[in-house]
């Protein structure tokens, strides 16, 4: 019996964790969004780096395994060169434009200790300077949710492949909000 | 106690060995150079891709080092390539959700449609490390007109080679060479085609 419960921990610890450092996926723009910004006729933006660097840049823990940022290990990055993706594959994007955005990450919770349900929860603040104006000003936050599981590597691999997803609701909501069209037209 | 170990060691074999590992790589290219690539002039017409859900989803395996497999999903790794070089040289890309939904490709004055058609392999000279050294991509673009009537067609072929001092910060180098090769190939393709300023 001692036997039977020891081969079953094993298998259980192999099957839940793997114990290491993983890389995120790289983002992915959402091209259905990125037809509706084309459509915006939006004058071209830039992105304000912002070097922030606070505990929403540090790894996210998916049960054993630590997801890291494919963007030089930041999360505050990973913002950053999602939305410069999103502008440029919607052609809306020039580094000299006086139109310059800043986007700081608040919220970066990833959660799979669930078996069933895996959920990101991000907020982020997104303020538009025109030269010296500040034109727009606003919070945003998404809540996503996707199929998770009780063995360790399906629920891994199933949040590292929605981090990018939640990503992208997040820049949608702020790329596609009224407001925003109104003073970037 | 013996017992105990050989029990263990025997489960974390079969676990290795039964998990039938593939690993994930992502063929994306970087977009930097063909974004930096000259067009002369824009062709002043609408266009749409059209890529069905079965693409976008598919995942592909192919032969890496040591008797493992690679997995990635190659629509989805390039639809950003493929925007791009189409938005290099046409006023205004649109991503289509149907090939038949003529409504919307009338909405929006879309001319021309690309559907991409992509045939990738892999392999490596390594038998103890995993990641490919060699990485292949055949990239078809075909452009029809709003009737249905093929207006044109090109294929690359392209390669992507990487040795293990390279490879060993990006697993996915050899493929990402490959696949930016390809677009960058295809983009100069489309850009002397006179086909779409004839058609406008």
């Amino acid at each position: 019996m001692k036997l039977v419960s020891f081969i079953l921990i094993t298998l259980i610890l192999l099957l839940t964790t793997t114990g290491c450092s993983m890389k995120g996926h790289e983002f992915k723009p959402n091209f259905n969004s990125i037809n509706d910004l084309k459509d915006n006729n939006l004058q071209a933006m830039s992105i304000q780096n912002g070097n922030i660097k606070n505990e929403k840049d540090e790894t996210i823990g998916l049960r054993a395994v630590n997801m890291t940022s494919p963007y030089g290990g930041s999360f505050s990055k990973y913002l950053e060169k999602s939305l410069e993706e999103q502008l440029k594959q919607a052609s809306i994007y020039d580094k000299q434009s006086n139109i310059k955005i800043s986007a700081i990450l608040l919220k970066n919770d990833v959660s799979i200790s669930s078996f069933s349900i895996g959920e990101a929860d991000l907020t982020a603040n997104f303020i538009v300077m025109n030269k010296d104006r500040k034109i727009y000003d606003k919070e945003y936050t998404i809540h996503h949710e996707w199929e998770s599981s009780f063995i360790g590597q399906i629920a891994i691999e199933n949040a590292i492949k929605n981090y990018p997803i939640a990503m992208q609701k997040l820049i949608d909501s702020f790329l596609l909000d009224k407001n925003l069209i109104e003073v970037v037209k | 106690m013996k017992k105990k170990y050989k029990l263990l060691a025997t489960s974390v074999v079969a676990m290795t060995l039964l998990s039938g590992c593939a690993h994930k790589i992502s063929i994306s290219p970087s977009l930097e150079d063909i974004r930096e690539t000259k067009v002369e002039k824009k062709v002043d017409v609408n266009v749409g891709y059209y890529i069905s859900k079965h693409n976008k989803q598919l995942k592909v395996t192919t032969p890496d080092g040591g008797g493992d497999k690679v997995e990635y999903t190659p629509y989805k790794d390039t639809e950003g390539a493929f925007n791009t070089i189409l938005s290099k040289v046409f006023n205004r890309v649109y991503s289509l959700k149907s090939i038949n939904d003529k409504t919307y490709i009338e909405s929006k004055n879309i001319k021309f449609i690309f559907t991409p058609t992509i045939t990738t392999n892999s392999s490596s000279e390594s038998a103890f490390t995993w990641p490919p050294t060699k990485f292949t991509v055949a990239l078809k673009c075909e452009a029809i007109s709003l009737d249905g009537t093929k207006i044109w067609e090109e294929t690359v072929y392209e390669e992507g080679n990487a040795e293990y001092d390279e490879f060993k910060e990006n697993f996915s180098l050899s493929s990402q060479r490959a696949t930016e090769k390809a677009f960058k190939n295809m983009l100069n393709k489309l850009k002397v085609s006179n086909v779409f300023k004839k058609e406008k």
